[in-house]
Protein backbone atom coordinates (compact mmCIF):
# COMPACT_ATOMS: atom_id res chain seq x y z
CA UNK A 1 0.00 0.00 0.00
CA UNK A 2 1.19 3.27 -0.79
CA UNK A 3 1.22 5.94 1.58
CA UNK A 4 2.65 8.80 -0.34
CA UNK A 5 1.88 8.75 -3.82
CA UNK A 6 3.71 12.00 -5.70
CA UNK A 7 3.03 12.51 -9.15
CA UNK A 8 4.92 14.62 -11.52
CA UNK A 9 5.44 17.42 -8.33
CA UNK A 10 6.70 21.08 -9.54
CA UNK A 11 6.66 23.46 -7.17
CA UNK A 12 8.28 27.14 -7.55
CA UNK A 13 9.38 30.28 -5.68
CA UNK A 14 8.86 33.18 -7.09
CA UNK A 15 8.55 32.13 -10.71
CA UNK A 16 11.51 30.09 -10.30
CA UNK A 17 11.13 26.44 -10.09
CA UNK A 18 12.40 24.85 -7.19
CA UNK A 19 12.09 21.31 -8.74
CA UNK A 20 9.40 20.01 -11.78
CA UNK A 21 8.01 16.51 -12.68
CA UNK A 22 8.97 14.72 -9.10
CA UNK A 23 7.00 11.54 -9.34
CA UNK A 24 7.84 8.67 -6.96
CA UNK A 25 6.17 6.76 -4.15
CA UNK A 26 6.53 5.60 -0.60
CA UNK A 27 4.99 2.32 0.20
CA UNK A 28 3.78 1.14 4.24
CA UNK A 29 6.60 0.25 6.18
CA UNK A 30 9.51 1.77 4.10
CA UNK A 31 12.26 3.65 6.14
CA UNK A 32 13.49 6.22 3.15
CA UNK A 33 16.66 8.16 3.47
CA UNK A 34 15.86 11.12 1.97
CA UNK A 35 19.54 13.14 0.93
CA UNK A 36 21.00 15.59 -1.38
CA UNK A 37 23.19 18.44 -0.92
CA UNK A 38 22.08 22.17 0.04
CA UNK A 39 19.72 23.90 -1.89
CA UNK A 40 18.40 20.57 -3.76
CA UNK A 41 15.07 20.71 -2.67
CA UNK A 42 14.75 18.25 0.21
CA UNK A 43 13.01 20.06 2.62
CA UNK A 44 10.47 21.72 0.10
CA UNK A 45 9.90 18.52 -1.44
CA UNK A 46 8.26 17.32 2.23
CA UNK A 47 6.63 20.43 2.69
CA UNK A 48 4.60 19.77 -0.44
CA UNK A 49 4.09 16.48 0.28
CA UNK A 50 2.50 17.50 3.88
CA UNK A 51 0.85 20.43 2.40
CA UNK A 52 2.72 23.05 3.76
CA UNK A 53 3.72 24.61 0.12
CA UNK A 54 1.18 24.64 -2.56
CA UNK A 55 2.41 23.12 -5.53
CA UNK A 56 2.90 24.64 -8.86
CA UNK A 57 1.66 21.23 -10.69
CA UNK A 58 1.07 17.65 -10.20
CA UNK A 59 -0.43 16.30 -7.60
CA UNK A 60 0.28 14.51 -4.24
CA UNK A 61 -1.53 12.24 -2.42
CA UNK A 62 -1.41 11.39 1.79
CA UNK A 63 -2.78 7.77 2.29
CA UNK A 64 -4.75 8.37 -0.43
CA UNK A 65 -6.09 11.96 0.05
CA UNK A 66 -5.11 14.92 -0.72
CA UNK A 67 -2.79 17.04 2.12
CA UNK A 68 -6.32 20.04 1.78
CA UNK A 69 -8.75 17.15 2.27
CA UNK A 70 -6.71 14.97 4.34
CA UNK A 71 -8.15 14.79 7.87
CA UNK A 72 -6.57 11.54 9.54
CA UNK A 73 -3.60 13.97 10.77
CA UNK A 74 -2.93 12.02 14.07
CA UNK A 75 -1.27 9.39 11.69
CA UNK A 76 1.44 11.69 10.59
CA UNK A 77 4.54 13.01 12.59
CA UNK A 78 6.09 15.88 11.25
CA UNK A 79 9.48 16.87 12.79
CA UNK A 80 10.73 20.03 10.87
CA UNK A 81 14.49 21.41 10.46
CA UNK A 82 13.58 24.20 12.65
CA UNK A 83 10.32 25.62 14.08
CA UNK A 84 9.19 28.41 11.87
CA UNK A 85 7.04 31.16 13.76
CA UNK A 86 8.39 29.95 17.51
CA UNK A 87 8.81 32.81 20.14
CA UNK A 88 11.64 31.95 22.51
CA UNK A 89 9.77 33.96 25.18
CA UNK A 90 6.33 31.22 24.39
CA UNK A 91 5.69 30.35 28.23
CA UNK A 92 4.21 26.61 27.48
CA UNK A 93 5.74 24.19 29.67
CA UNK A 94 7.56 21.38 27.93
CA UNK A 95 4.80 18.67 28.78
CA UNK A 96 1.88 21.70 27.58
CA UNK A 97 4.48 21.50 24.05
CA UNK A 98 4.00 17.52 23.65
CA UNK A 99 0.57 17.76 24.77
CA UNK A 100 -0.44 19.82 21.81
CA UNK A 101 0.73 16.38 19.62
CA UNK A 102 -2.43 14.92 20.51
CA UNK A 103 -4.56 17.90 19.53
CA UNK A 104 -4.67 16.39 15.67
CA UNK A 105 -6.45 13.31 16.87
CA UNK A 106 -9.51 15.53 18.64
CA UNK A 107 -12.77 16.93 17.65
CA UNK A 108 -13.78 20.11 18.15
CA UNK A 109 -13.69 21.52 20.90
CA UNK A 110 -10.41 20.11 21.23
CA UNK A 111 -9.45 18.93 24.74
CA UNK A 112 -7.50 17.09 26.25
CA UNK A 113 -8.20 14.09 28.57
CA UNK A 114 -7.46 12.01 31.91
CA UNK A 115 -6.03 9.40 29.61
CA UNK A 116 -3.63 12.10 27.69
CA UNK A 117 -1.28 12.26 30.83
CA UNK A 118 -0.37 8.44 30.83
CA UNK A 119 0.81 8.61 26.33
CA UNK A 120 2.36 11.95 27.74
CA UNK A 121 4.52 10.56 30.84
CA UNK A 122 5.48 7.52 27.80
CA UNK A 123 6.41 10.20 25.45
CA UNK A 124 8.52 12.21 27.69
CA UNK A 125 10.34 9.43 29.34
CA UNK A 126 11.23 7.61 25.74
CA UNK A 127 12.89 11.24 24.85
CA UNK A 128 14.64 11.11 28.16
CA UNK A 129 13.44 14.24 28.68
CA UNK A 130 10.66 13.45 31.98
CA UNK A 131 12.62 15.56 34.25
CA UNK A 132 12.48 18.74 32.36
CA UNK A 133 8.37 18.20 31.77
CA UNK A 134 7.41 21.40 34.21
CA UNK A 135 10.64 23.78 32.29
CA UNK A 136 9.60 26.08 29.82
CA UNK A 137 10.68 25.45 26.65
CA UNK A 138 12.57 28.59 26.20
CA UNK A 139 14.36 27.94 28.71
CA UNK A 140 16.30 24.93 27.09
CA UNK A 141 19.09 24.64 24.85
CA UNK A 142 18.43 23.72 21.72
CA UNK A 143 19.34 20.04 21.77
CA UNK A 144 16.92 19.65 24.64
CA UNK A 145 14.12 21.62 22.41
CA UNK A 146 14.47 18.87 19.34
CA UNK A 147 13.61 16.02 21.96
CA UNK A 148 10.49 17.88 22.77
CA UNK A 149 9.48 18.42 19.40
CA UNK A 150 10.54 14.64 18.33
CA UNK A 151 8.20 13.70 21.68
CA UNK A 152 5.49 15.70 19.96
CA UNK A 153 5.55 14.29 16.62
CA UNK A 154 5.97 10.11 18.07
CA UNK A 155 2.99 11.09 20.97
CA UNK A 156 0.23 9.32 18.78
CA UNK A 157 2.44 6.63 17.21
CA UNK A 158 1.94 7.82 14.07
CA UNK A 159 1.81 5.69 10.89
CA UNK A 160 4.06 8.26 8.72
CA UNK A 161 7.11 10.02 10.25
CA UNK A 162 8.44 12.63 8.25
CA UNK A 163 11.59 14.12 9.60
CA UNK A 164 13.47 16.89 8.47
CA UNK A 165 17.08 16.46 9.58
CA UNK A 166 15.65 16.17 13.28
CA UNK A 167 19.12 15.24 14.85
CA UNK A 168 21.48 18.14 13.66
CA UNK A 169 20.72 20.18 17.40
CA UNK A 170 21.32 17.15 19.46
CA UNK A 171 24.44 15.08 21.09
CA UNK A 172 25.81 12.14 19.69
CA UNK A 173 24.36 9.73 22.72
CA UNK A 174 20.70 11.34 21.75
CA UNK A 175 21.43 11.30 18.29
CA UNK A 176 21.49 7.47 18.98
CA UNK A 177 18.93 6.92 21.32
CA UNK A 178 16.34 8.73 18.38
CA UNK A 179 17.71 6.81 15.29
CA UNK A 180 16.87 3.44 18.18
CA UNK A 181 13.73 4.18 18.61
CA UNK A 182 12.87 5.29 14.92
CA UNK A 183 14.55 1.99 13.95
CA UNK A 184 11.78 0.21 16.81
CA UNK A 185 8.73 1.99 15.88
CA UNK A 186 9.80 1.59 12.19
CA UNK A 187 10.07 -2.22 12.75
CA UNK A 188 7.73 -3.02 15.47
CA UNK A 189 4.86 -0.90 14.03
CA UNK A 190 5.46 -0.77 10.52
CA UNK A 191 6.06 3.04 11.17
CA UNK A 192 6.47 4.07 7.52
CA UNK A 193 9.76 7.02 8.41
CA UNK A 194 10.98 9.66 6.00
CA UNK A 195 14.37 10.77 7.31
CA UNK A 196 16.10 13.99 5.32
CA UNK A 197 19.29 13.39 6.55
CA UNK A 198 23.15 14.55 5.13
CA UNK A 199 24.34 11.95 7.16
CA UNK A 200 23.97 8.95 4.71
CA UNK A 201 26.48 6.56 6.50
CA UNK A 202 24.58 6.81 9.54
CA UNK A 203 20.73 6.40 7.80
CA UNK A 204 22.22 4.04 5.66
CA UNK A 205 22.53 1.45 8.84
CA UNK A 206 18.33 1.88 9.61
CA UNK A 207 16.85 2.78 6.46
CA UNK A 208 15.86 0.27 3.79
CA UNK A 209 15.74 2.92 0.84
CA UNK A 210 17.56 5.73 0.01
CA UNK A 211 16.33 8.90 -2.02
CA UNK A 212 18.82 10.97 -3.59
CA UNK A 213 16.98 14.15 -4.50
CA UNK A 214 18.82 17.51 -6.91
CA UNK A 215 15.80 19.03 -8.16
CA UNK A 216 15.03 15.56 -9.70
CA UNK A 217 15.32 12.08 -8.34
CA UNK A 218 18.41 11.23 -8.55
CA UNK A 219 18.23 7.55 -7.45
CA UNK A 220 15.68 5.79 -5.27
CA UNK A 221 15.77 2.16 -4.16
CA UNK A 222 17.55 0.05 -1.50
CA UNK A 223 21.08 0.65 -0.34
CA UNK A 224 22.09 -2.37 -2.22
CA UNK A 225 21.09 -1.49 -6.00
CA UNK A 226 22.84 2.13 -4.91
CA UNK A 227 26.06 0.48 -4.24
CA UNK A 228 25.72 -1.53 -7.35
CA UNK A 229 24.85 0.70 -9.42
CA UNK A 230 26.93 1.97 -11.89
CA UNK A 231 25.37 5.04 -12.82
CA UNK A 232 25.75 6.06 -9.60
CA UNK A 233 28.92 5.61 -9.70
CA UNK A 234 29.51 7.80 -12.75
CA UNK A 235 27.03 10.46 -11.09
CA UNK A 236 28.83 10.48 -7.53
CA UNK A 237 32.31 9.35 -8.49
CA UNK A 238 33.51 6.03 -7.21
CA UNK A 239 35.19 7.77 -3.90
CA UNK A 240 31.89 9.03 -3.04
CA UNK A 241 29.41 5.99 -3.33
CA UNK A 242 32.13 3.99 -1.86
CA UNK A 243 31.49 6.50 0.86
CA UNK A 244 28.42 5.80 1.26
CA UNK A 245 28.38 1.88 0.57
CA UNK A 246 31.40 1.76 2.58
CA UNK A 247 29.71 3.34 6.12
CA UNK A 248 26.65 1.43 5.39
CA UNK A 249 28.17 -1.69 5.72
CA UNK B 1 -10.67 58.43 49.86
CA UNK B 2 -11.45 55.15 50.95
CA UNK B 3 -11.46 52.86 48.05
CA UNK B 4 -15.09 51.42 49.07
CA UNK B 5 -16.58 54.54 49.65
CA UNK B 6 -15.13 55.47 45.76
CA UNK B 7 -17.18 52.47 44.47
CA UNK B 8 -20.32 54.10 45.85
CA UNK B 9 -20.28 56.35 42.71
CA UNK B 10 -22.48 54.49 39.87
CA UNK B 11 -20.05 55.89 36.99
CA UNK B 12 -17.04 54.24 39.11
CA UNK B 13 -19.12 51.04 39.61
CA UNK B 14 -19.57 51.42 35.24
CA UNK B 15 -15.79 51.94 34.99
CA UNK B 16 -14.80 49.14 37.17
CA UNK B 17 -17.04 46.55 35.39
CA UNK B 18 -16.36 47.51 31.21
CA UNK B 19 -12.78 48.28 32.62
CA UNK B 20 -12.22 44.67 34.09
CA UNK B 21 -13.98 42.93 31.41
CA UNK B 22 -11.65 44.57 28.49
CA UNK B 23 -8.98 43.93 30.66
CA UNK B 24 -9.30 40.59 31.23
CA UNK B 25 -10.34 40.46 27.00
CA UNK B 26 -6.95 42.15 25.94
CA UNK B 27 -4.61 40.38 28.53
CA UNK B 28 -5.28 37.01 26.91
CA UNK B 29 -5.34 37.93 23.46
CA UNK B 30 -2.31 40.16 23.31
CA UNK B 31 -0.32 36.62 24.68
CA UNK B 32 -1.29 34.87 21.46
CA UNK B 33 -0.50 38.50 19.21
CA UNK B 34 2.85 39.00 21.25
CA UNK B 35 3.88 35.83 20.84
CA UNK B 36 2.52 35.89 17.35
CA UNK B 37 4.97 39.27 16.80
CA UNK B 38 1.77 41.13 15.79
CA UNK B 39 2.00 43.16 18.39
CA UNK B 40 1.52 45.77 16.81
CA UNK B 41 -2.06 44.94 15.22
CA UNK B 42 -3.33 46.71 18.09
CA UNK B 43 -1.71 50.39 17.12
CA UNK B 44 -2.51 49.51 13.30
CA UNK B 45 -6.43 48.50 13.88
CA UNK B 46 -6.68 51.55 16.61
CA UNK B 47 -5.84 53.60 13.89
CA UNK B 48 -8.75 52.18 11.82
CA UNK B 49 -10.78 52.59 14.45
CA UNK B 50 -10.32 56.71 14.47
CA UNK B 51 -11.37 56.14 10.76
CA UNK B 52 -14.66 54.24 12.22
CA UNK B 53 -14.76 56.71 14.56
CA UNK B 54 -14.69 59.56 12.02
CA UNK B 55 -17.22 57.80 9.65
CA UNK B 56 -19.71 57.45 12.45
CA UNK B 57 -19.41 60.82 13.84
CA UNK B 58 -20.17 61.95 9.92
CA UNK B 59 -23.20 60.50 9.26
CA UNK B 60 -24.65 60.49 12.81
CA UNK B 61 -24.19 56.74 13.99
CA UNK B 62 -22.96 55.36 17.66
CA UNK B 63 -19.51 55.73 16.71
CA UNK B 64 -18.64 52.14 18.30
CA UNK B 65 -21.09 50.61 16.01
CA UNK B 66 -19.56 52.51 13.21
CA UNK B 67 -16.35 51.06 13.91
CA UNK B 68 -16.92 47.76 14.42
CA UNK B 69 -17.30 46.75 10.56
CA UNK B 70 -14.40 49.53 9.79
CA UNK B 71 -11.84 47.43 11.83
CA UNK B 72 -13.16 44.62 10.79
CA UNK B 73 -12.75 45.37 7.11
CA UNK B 74 -8.89 46.67 8.36
CA UNK B 75 -7.86 43.27 10.20
CA UNK B 76 -9.18 41.11 6.74
CA UNK B 77 -6.77 43.93 5.11
CA UNK B 78 -4.28 43.05 6.81
CA UNK B 79 -4.15 39.47 7.01
CA UNK B 80 -4.87 39.40 3.31
CA UNK B 81 -1.62 41.82 2.81
CA UNK B 82 0.25 39.52 4.29
CA UNK B 83 -0.95 35.98 2.67
CA UNK B 84 -1.08 37.36 -0.90
CA UNK B 85 1.63 40.19 -1.06
CA UNK B 86 3.63 37.78 1.24
CA UNK B 87 4.27 41.51 3.12
CA UNK B 88 5.58 40.79 6.57
CA UNK B 89 3.17 41.12 9.09
CA UNK B 90 4.68 44.80 10.69
CA UNK B 91 4.52 46.32 6.91
CA UNK B 92 0.75 45.36 6.43
CA UNK B 93 -0.37 46.59 9.86
CA UNK B 94 1.57 49.95 8.65
CA UNK B 95 -0.27 50.42 5.47
CA UNK B 96 -3.56 49.20 7.17
CA UNK B 97 -2.48 51.48 10.29
CA UNK B 98 -1.98 54.78 7.59
CA UNK B 99 -5.03 53.77 5.49
CA UNK B 100 -7.18 54.02 8.58
CA UNK B 101 -5.86 57.83 10.16
CA UNK B 102 -5.72 59.04 6.75
CA UNK B 103 -9.65 58.38 6.50
CA UNK B 104 -10.13 59.74 9.42
CA UNK B 105 -8.37 63.17 8.73
CA UNK B 106 -10.16 63.53 5.70
CA UNK B 107 -13.44 62.71 6.99
CA UNK B 108 -13.34 64.96 9.86
CA UNK B 109 -11.25 67.69 7.21
CA UNK B 110 -14.86 67.30 5.71
CA UNK B 111 -17.13 67.52 8.16
CA UNK B 112 -15.29 70.36 9.46
CA UNK B 113 -13.82 68.48 12.24
CA UNK B 114 -15.42 66.82 15.10
CA UNK B 115 -13.50 68.93 18.18
CA UNK B 116 -14.58 66.91 21.77
CA UNK B 117 -16.13 63.72 20.56
CA UNK B 118 -13.05 62.75 18.23
CA UNK B 119 -10.73 64.16 20.67
CA UNK B 120 -12.61 62.11 23.06
CA UNK B 121 -11.72 59.05 21.40
CA UNK B 122 -8.68 59.33 21.04
CA UNK B 123 -7.80 59.25 24.52
CA UNK B 124 -10.69 57.18 25.85
CA UNK B 125 -12.42 58.49 29.04
CA UNK B 126 -13.23 55.46 31.09
CA UNK B 127 -14.92 57.29 33.80
CA UNK B 128 -17.30 58.62 31.06
CA UNK B 129 -18.47 54.78 30.27
CA UNK B 130 -22.75 54.88 29.93
CA UNK B 131 -24.81 52.32 30.77
CA UNK B 132 -25.25 51.04 27.48
CA UNK B 133 -21.43 50.72 26.52
CA UNK B 134 -20.89 48.48 30.03
CA UNK B 135 -24.03 46.04 28.80
CA UNK B 136 -21.41 45.89 25.34
CA UNK B 137 -18.22 45.87 26.88
CA UNK B 138 -19.71 42.75 29.53
CA UNK B 139 -21.91 40.89 26.38
CA UNK B 140 -18.77 41.30 23.14
CA UNK B 141 -15.96 40.06 26.47
CA UNK B 142 -18.24 37.26 27.39
CA UNK B 143 -18.33 36.10 23.33
CA UNK B 144 -14.93 37.00 22.94
CA UNK B 145 -13.63 35.09 25.21
CA UNK B 146 -15.88 31.93 25.06
CA UNK B 147 -14.47 31.90 21.74
CA UNK B 148 -11.18 31.62 22.57
CA UNK B 149 -12.22 29.17 25.31
CA UNK B 150 -13.38 27.05 22.45
CA UNK B 151 -10.31 27.77 20.41
CA UNK B 152 -7.64 27.62 23.00
CA UNK B 153 -5.87 24.80 22.10
CA UNK B 154 -5.76 25.80 18.34
CA UNK B 155 -4.93 29.46 19.30
CA UNK B 156 -1.72 28.03 21.27
CA UNK B 157 -0.81 25.79 18.65
CA UNK B 158 -0.96 28.03 15.56
CA UNK B 159 1.09 30.34 17.82
CA UNK B 160 3.88 27.91 19.17
CA UNK B 161 4.35 27.17 15.40
CA UNK B 162 2.27 27.05 12.07
CA UNK B 163 3.49 24.61 10.64
CA UNK B 164 3.21 21.92 13.18
CA UNK B 165 -0.17 23.28 13.63
CA UNK B 166 -1.13 22.78 10.06
CA UNK B 167 0.30 19.09 10.36
CA UNK B 168 -1.50 18.72 13.48
CA UNK B 169 -4.61 19.16 11.04
CA UNK B 170 -5.72 23.02 12.30
CA UNK B 171 -6.75 25.18 9.55
CA UNK B 172 -4.19 27.63 10.37
CA UNK B 173 -5.55 30.29 8.06
CA UNK B 174 -9.12 30.16 9.82
CA UNK B 175 -7.29 30.73 13.28
CA UNK B 176 -5.21 33.26 12.18
CA UNK B 177 -8.14 35.38 10.54
CA UNK B 178 -10.53 34.55 14.11
CA UNK B 179 -7.64 35.78 15.89
CA UNK B 180 -7.60 38.89 13.60
CA UNK B 181 -11.20 39.30 14.02
CA UNK B 182 -11.16 39.21 17.74
CA UNK B 183 -8.78 41.61 18.06
CA UNK B 184 -10.60 43.89 16.46
CA UNK B 185 -13.49 43.65 18.11
CA UNK B 186 -11.26 44.16 21.41
CA UNK B 187 -9.42 46.87 19.58
CA UNK B 188 -13.17 48.94 19.47
CA UNK B 189 -14.34 47.74 22.63
CA UNK B 190 -11.04 49.41 24.28
CA UNK B 191 -11.22 52.09 22.80
CA UNK B 192 -13.41 53.75 25.27
CA UNK B 193 -11.02 53.03 27.91
CA UNK B 194 -7.78 54.47 26.91
CA UNK B 195 -8.30 55.61 23.50
CA UNK B 196 -7.30 55.16 20.42
CA UNK B 197 -3.73 55.78 20.79
CA UNK B 198 -2.86 53.81 23.71
CA UNK B 199 -4.79 50.45 22.89
CA UNK B 200 -1.69 48.79 21.91
CA UNK B 201 -0.23 49.35 25.56
CA UNK B 202 -3.00 46.99 27.02
CA UNK B 203 -2.61 44.49 24.54
CA UNK B 204 0.90 44.43 24.58
CA UNK B 205 2.60 45.20 28.40
CA UNK B 206 0.28 42.47 30.86
CA UNK B 207 1.38 40.08 28.10
CA UNK B 208 4.93 40.68 28.44
CA UNK B 209 4.80 41.52 32.37
CA UNK B 210 3.23 38.01 32.69
CA UNK B 211 5.76 36.34 29.95
CA UNK B 212 8.73 37.37 32.87
CA UNK B 213 7.19 35.76 35.71
CA UNK B 214 4.79 32.79 34.48
CA UNK B 215 5.59 28.97 34.45
CA UNK B 216 3.08 28.14 32.02
CA UNK B 217 1.06 29.00 29.28
CA UNK B 218 -1.92 28.67 31.53
CA UNK B 219 0.32 30.60 34.56
CA UNK B 220 0.57 33.17 32.21
CA UNK B 221 -3.02 33.90 31.17
CA UNK B 222 -4.32 34.19 34.85
CA UNK B 223 -0.87 36.18 35.49
CA UNK B 224 -1.47 38.42 32.28
CA UNK B 225 -5.28 38.79 33.28
CA UNK B 226 -4.34 39.29 36.93
CA UNK B 227 -1.89 42.40 35.73
CA UNK B 228 -4.54 43.66 33.23
CA UNK B 229 -7.27 43.75 35.69
CA UNK B 230 -4.97 45.23 38.26
CA UNK B 231 -3.85 48.24 36.33
CA UNK B 232 -7.15 49.50 35.25
CA UNK B 233 -8.49 49.45 38.76
CA UNK B 234 -5.37 51.25 39.89
CA UNK B 235 -5.70 53.57 37.19
CA UNK B 236 -9.10 54.15 37.65
CA UNK B 237 -8.94 54.87 41.31
CA UNK B 238 -5.41 57.09 40.95
CA UNK B 239 -7.24 58.94 37.96
CA UNK B 240 -10.05 59.88 40.06
CA UNK B 241 -8.27 60.76 43.34
CA UNK B 242 -5.80 63.06 41.57
CA UNK B 243 -7.50 63.92 38.66
CA UNK B 244 -5.58 62.43 36.16
CA UNK B 245 -6.26 61.17 32.59
CA UNK B 246 -7.19 57.45 33.15
CA UNK B 247 -6.49 56.05 30.07
CA UNK B 248 -2.64 57.52 30.60
CA UNK B 249 -2.73 56.54 34.08
CA UNK B 250 -3.80 53.04 33.13
CA UNK B 251 -0.78 52.70 30.54
CA UNK B 252 1.82 54.02 32.97
CA UNK B 253 0.98 51.59 35.52
CA UNK B 254 0.92 48.66 32.93
CA UNK B 255 4.88 49.78 32.32
CA UNK B 256 5.21 50.09 36.58
CA UNK B 257 4.10 46.17 36.75
CA UNK B 258 6.57 45.60 34.10
CA UNK B 259 9.40 47.12 35.96
CA UNK B 260 8.60 45.41 38.69
CA UNK B 261 8.48 41.63 37.56
CA UNK B 262 11.58 42.86 35.53
CA UNK B 263 13.45 43.78 38.96
CA UNK B 264 12.04 40.90 40.65
CA UNK B 265 13.28 38.44 38.55
CA UNK B 266 16.22 39.94 38.27
CA UNK B 267 16.51 39.80 41.77
CA UNK B 268 15.39 36.35 42.22
CA UNK B 269 18.06 35.37 39.35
Amino acid sequence: MQIISVENLSVRYNSTDVFSGVTLGVNAGDYVALAGHNGSGKSTLIKAMLGLIEPAAGSVKIFGASPSGFINWQKVGYIPQRLVSFSPYFPATVKEVVSMGLLSGKRFPKRLSSGDGDAIDRALSLMDIAALKDKKIGELSGGQQQRVIIARAIINEPELLILDEPTAAVDPETRERFFGIIDGLNKNKNTTVILITHDTGSAGRYASKLLYFDRRVVFYGTFKDFCESTNMAEYFGPGSQHLICHRHD
Amino acid sequence: MEFIEFLNYGFVQRAVIAGSFIAVLCSILGMFLVLRRLSLIGDGLAHVTFGGVALGLLFKVYPIYASIPVVLLGGYGILKLMERARLYGDAAIGIVSAAGIALGVLIASIAGGFNVDLFSYLFGNILAVSKEEVVLSAVMSLTVLVIIGLFYHELISVTFDEDLAKVSGIKTKAVNMLLVMLTAVTVVLAMRLVGVMLVSALLILPAVSAFQAARSFRSALMLSSAFGVLSVLAGIFISFSWNLPAGATIVLLNILILAVVFLFKKLRG
